[in-house]
């Protein structure tokens, strides 16, 4: 099980359609949400092979960028609840990446630093 | 021969082949399903197709498709994303299950099509309900694809950095060992 990952997911794809859903399109939350939520699904999605699977730390920045969105103005109230509901759900899945149960050598630290 | 013998090493500390057919051919099989799409939507960017299969998103294909990005370069974008398909497909399918050791520059170059291809896919993304209000099924089939190619793509390019780094650590030259591999 990758949860992180599903959950990150998930919430990048719910980023792309809640505009609609909850009727907040042609709002700055809306472009914010549907530029956004490509990434997160995006990142999620490589993370789900354990080679990339530390990609998913990017995540928390870009959610922590849609949780404080809000505060600048642009999200009618809908938005807004979306914005820190999602954000909250996907940065606490983050860290459960799942496990990695084959070797890769050094892996990627490996390649950057000296033996 | 003994099946040791017979079978392919594996890179230094690693649990499995990344070069090996079942590693990689499914990510072949991703970019030619891709480079059909993308050869579909260049067909009607072109005129050579009067009408675009979209069952989801009503005129959003269209408007996509025919929009002031999709027409920026030269050629179609969806052209451009033909020919990034063929380069991951190409890549992908050259060279035997030791190419992460013995062909580095063909693995790094699978890596740079498969990654630049998937970023551009992404950023196609969010230009469609942000400047076009609108959607289009097949790019965004196009863009899962290109998205679900790296990370399974990127445990080969890995193999292969790790190659370049210990040519580094032990003196050898880097440039030699990028174009002509090595023995482990």
């Amino acid at each position: 099980m990758k949860p992180g990952q599903i959950v990150g997911l998930v919430g990048g794809l719910w980023l792309m359609v809640a505009p609609a859903v909850f009727g907040y399109v042609d709002t700055p939350a809306e472009d914010l949400h549907r530029t956004v939520g490509p990434i997160v699904a995006t990142f999620a999605a490589i993370a789900l092979w354990a080679a990339t699977r530390d990609v998913r730390w990017v995540n928390l920045p870009l959610m922590a960028t849609v949780a404080v969105a809000p505060l600048f103005g642009g999200h009618p109230i809908a938005a807004t609840l979306v914005a820190v509901a999602t954000a909250a759900v996907v940065a606490a899945a983050t860290p459960f990446g799942g496990p990695d149960t084959q070797r890769r050598g050094r892996g990627w630290w490996g390649v950057i630093r000296s033996v | 021969m003994t099946p040791s013998q017979t079978a392919a090493p594996k890179p230094i500390g690693w649990d499995y082949n990344p070069s090996s057919w079942p590693q990689r051919l499914p990510i072949v099989g991703l970019a030619i399903a891709g480079f059909a799409i993308a050869v579909y939507l260049t067909l009607y960017q072109l005129d050579v197709v009067d009408t675009v299969w979209e069952p989801f998103f009503g005129d959003g294909s269209r408007r996509v498709l025919t929009s002031r990005v999709s027409t920026i370069l030269v050629i179609p974008d969806a052209a451009l994303g033909a020919a990034g398909y063929l380069a991951d497909a190409v890549t992908g399918a050259v060279g035997g299950t030791q190419r992460w050791r013995r062909m580095p520059w063909l693995v790094v170059l699978f890596g740079l099509a498969v990654g630049p291809l998937g970023a551009a896919s992404i950023i196609l993304v969010i230009l469609q309900p942000v400047m076009f209000d609108s959607f289009c099924t097949l790019c965004l089939a196009s863009a899962v694809i290109s998205v679900w190619m790296i990370g399974p793509a990127m445990d080969e390019v890995l193999a292969s950095l790790q190659v370049l780094r210990r040519a580094k650590d032990d003196g050898r030259s880097v440039w030699h060992v990028f174009w002509s591999g090595a023995d482990s």
